[in-house]
């Protein structure tokens, strides 16, 4: 299933030569610096390989022979490797790399044996002859030997295009010494079902989920003793299988990917069967940039427009092909979404559908939760770090629960209910904080409409007669009657009885009542405000003629129905107000 | 006559755990051959017999979560038990060590509802005593009154299987209709060569996965 669907994009990639994905027995690694040798072995230049982004330079990515993995102990990697490896000096000097320069040689001497290349015989003289001693005086003739030292390094043959790794003898060599080196046991490969393949003994680590370990997580592997069972402690994965579903989720990860989004501590990376322009948005649909405020660069903004667009033709159940002619609705789109634990990776959801209905289920997402917007700042299609970030004390993203992140993005994806914990969590934050925000709102809203099969309406609505949602609008008209009467008071009904009121409406509303009664007498007092006064009361009047007593209790549920009819009739309070002015 | 039995099992939670990604658990979209067989082994079986899975029914939709538990790393040493049991000496395996804890997260299934078709085939180690009738009886009334011989669980231990036998109809599955293919899945473990496992290419018709006879040219693809 996963390791299978990732298989076939590497397959689907490498079937395009444009894609950079790299062919089996190659890898893709950071290099920075080439050694240019002349056919005698000696150093005639360094060639810097970097990249320039911005103000720096960052190592150039490029297929070398597939790397070793290094965890402890020295093996080299055949044609490049870090200068301690290939000069046996970095910049803390020569000591204890001697090992690790013998190592080099001699896998230059393995492979080479019977490969007659004039580049190969080049190195092999070139590091025969090397003086590891020397390595800082010789190189910083050239370039700089704090930025070389550091760094994986390549050759090249003075005079001759291209990378000695790359030369075609080499390449041949380096396969064919791969093939004899290679006495792993044969299996019956479990992603491709062939048998008779080379077991991979070990998984290239996954680089680039977020919280993980620098130097990767496995999703493969058997760390400890109890993960084994029947005495297998490896996987029956073929080698090239292996390498094909590794190389894959890690291009997938790579930095300045498309495919991937980062929620919570979770990385989710996605891709289509084939080629879709969905994998080129889908990261939009879960930040989308607002309208008005996006990038000034005139191809920015008319992305932006376009995700726009596409929102709100798939939240009202549209089709996305009106906006995308392009999209293929019935290709299967795959999503992945990982998270770090203990150098492993394990796999929060993993979800494959249609783009057509994977589209659809994130419009329902966004339908659920379009509620009337606070602010005219506020984003019309909320990205779901912000919505998270609402549920977390002090709105940091580190405070949000891992669990409910991933089960917020699992049900915006895959059309699941959302985390039967967010209610209660959106529920305390307000009780914590006072304030049903926009955010907090929508997620009320959504939560009610899905899990709970409530109808909630977008806006106020005034015909409406259950008592969580009067009781909730009560609150918010008792509120403005305070604020009306005593302006800038130091603690308002909202901050005292926010979250009793919704709790225990038949322990508090008889005080809120009591005091609104003083507040709309001292409002009449007034003989500028006694419209007010009068306006407060008759709205009181109005809703609650629609129910008879208050509750002693009130489920969670409820709860959250009176934050939304609070929050609407707040709303309507102030748009009526701006309205008049 | 026929041997061939049909047994209901269910229950809130399952984990068929896939072989590659087995410390972060993941499970299987559905219940696996060899799980099956551990399940009707459970209710009977004794060396003269040996269950073939013919059928495997999914009733409910296939529905992931995800949950993170404690565990612990290591196993008892295999020489600790044969020396304890030797010298006739308790057996110590320290459990809450701090340094044998890891957390691991698992992606199960929830709701799972299932109908195995079976039937029993006697081996070499049958005797003159036993015959097909005998433990179709046996089995029969073992799964009819509900005994068993360990708790038959979902594919851990954690996870136990409710279990009845099913006389009618099998229910119609919520996948009738549709054909869904599975990928690779492991079909059973080949104990004679070395504890091997066995792979086929499971494709789910109308909610039912018939798996191959083992040791047939569809398994060693």
């Amino acid at each position: 299933m996963i390791l299978q669907a990732l298989h076939g994009y590497y397959e689907r990639m490498i079937a395009d030569p444009d894609s950079g994905m790299p062919p089996y027995g190659t890898s893709m690694e950071n290099i920075s610096f080439a050694l240019v040798l002349d056919e005698e072995g000696n150093l005639r230049g360094v060639e810097d390989l970097r990249v320039e982004d911005g103000k720096k330079r960052f190592p150039r990515k490029m297929a070398v022979p597939a790397a070793v993995t290094r965890t402890s102990g020295v093996k080299a990697n055949f044609l490049w490797d870090k200068a301690a490896y290939v000069l046996g000096a970095d910049k803390s000097g020569t000591k204890g790399h001697a090992p690790k320069l013998a190592a080099f040689k001699e896998l230059l001497a393995e492979v080479g044996a019977d490969v007659d290349d004039p580049g190969l015989v080049a190195v092999r003289r070139f590091v025969d002859n090397w003086e590891p001693g020397d390595a800082e005086t010789i190189i910083s003739a050239h370039h700089p030997w704090e930025e070389v030292a550091g760094t994986n390094l390549v050759f090249r043959l003075e005079g001759s295009k291209g990378f000695i790794h790359a030369r075609p003898s080499v390449q041949r060599g380096w396969s064919a010494f791969q093939t004899l080196s290679d006495d792993a046991p044969k299996v019956q490969c479990l992603i491709t079902g062939e048998d008779n393949m080379p077991l991979a003994r070990v998984h290239t680590p996954i680089k680039g989920v977020v919280g993980g370990q620098t130097s990767g997580g496995y999703i493969v592997s058997f760390n400890a003793s109890a993960f084994v069972s029947y005495g297998r402690d490896k996987a029956d994965v073929g080698e090239t299988s292996a390498f094909a579903y590794t190389t894959a989720l890690n291009a997938l990860l790579a930095r300045g990917s498309r495919q991937k989004v980062t929620i919570g501590d979770m990385t989710i990376v996605f891709w289509a069967e084939r080629s879709n322009p969905a994998e080129d948005f889908l990261a939009d649909l879960f930040d989308p940039a607002p309208v008005e405020s996006s990038p000034q660069s005139q191809i920015d903004h008319q992305t932006t427009v376009k995700i726009h667009d596409l929102l709100q033709a798939i939240r009202s159940g549209g089709r996305a092909v009106d906006i995308v002619p392009d999209l293929d609705e019935s290709v299967r789109f795959y999503l992945l979404a990982l998270a770090p634990n203990a150098s492993r990776l394990s796999i929060r959801f993993w979800a494959s559908n249609t783009v057509g209905d994977l589209l659809r289920k994130v419009g329902r997402h966004f339908q659920q939760l379009e509620i009337v917007r606070q602010f005219d700042s506020d984003p019309e299609f909320p990205p779901l770090w912000r919505l998270l970030r609402q549920t977390a004390p002090l709105g940091k993203s580190e405070n949000i629960s891992p669990v409910l992140a991933g089960g917020m993005a699992k049900a915006m994806l895959t059309g699941s209910p959302y985390p039967q914990s967010l209610l209660p969590t959106v529920l305390g934050r307000i009780r914590a904080e006072h304030q049903v925000t926009y955010f907090r709102a929508a997620l009320i809203k959504a939560f009610l409409i899905r899990n709970k099969q409530r109808e909630v309406p977008v806006s106020l609505d005034s015909a409406r007669t259950d008592r969580p949602y009067l009781l909730g609008r009560l609150f918010a008209v008792l509120e403005k009657a305070q604020e009306d009467a005593v302006p800038g008071a130091n603690a308002t009904l909202k901050d005292r009885y926010l979250g009793s009121s919704s709790a225990n409406p038949g322990q508090v509303f008889h005080i809120l009542l009591k005091n609104t009664a003083n507040h709309t007498a001292k409002l009449r007092k007034d003989p500028e405000k006694k419209g007010l006064a009068f306006n407060h009361e008759k709205m009181i009047q109005e809703i609650m003629d629609a129910f008879d007593d208050f509750p002693a209790t009130m489920t969670s549920e409820e709860q959250g129905l009176f934050m939304i009819g609070y929050y609407h009739q707040r709303k309507d309070l102030f748009t009526k107000k701006t309205k008049e002015a | 006559m026929s041997f061939g039995i049909k047994l209901r099992v269910w229950g809130d939670y399952a984990c068929w755990t896939r072989p590659e990604m087995k410390v972060e658990r993941v499970s299987y979209d559905v219940m696996t051959p060899s799980a099956a067989r551990g399940i009707l082994e459970a209710i009977h079986w004794k060396p003269a017999i040996r269950w073939v899975v013919d059928r495997i029914h999914v009733l409910k939709p296939i529905i992931f979560d995800n949950v993170r538990r404690n565990e612990v790393s290591s196993k008892i040493p295999k020489p600790n038990p044969v020396t304890a049991m030797r010298d006739k000496k308790p057996l110590y395996f320290l459990v809450d060590e701090g340094n044998n804890r890891q957390q691991r997260a698992a992606t199960l299934l929830r709701h799972v509802d299932y109908v195995i078709e079976a039937h029993f085939v006697l081996t070499d180690k049958a005797g003159p005593e036993d015959n097909e009738g005998k433990h179709l009886d046996i089995f029969n009334r073992r799964a009819k009154s509900g005994r068993f011989f360990h708790q038959p669980c979902l594919g851990c231990r954690e996870f136990p299987a409710s279990f009845e036998l099913v006389e009618g109809e099998v229910p119609v599955s919520f996948y009738d209709g549709q054909i869904k293919e599975l990928g690779y899945m492991l079909l059973d473990i080949d104990f004679s060569q070395g504890m091997t496992p066995l792979f086929f290419k499971a494709e789910m018709k109308d909610g039912v996965i018939e798996p191959p006879p083992p040791w047939s040219a569809e398994v060693r693809a």
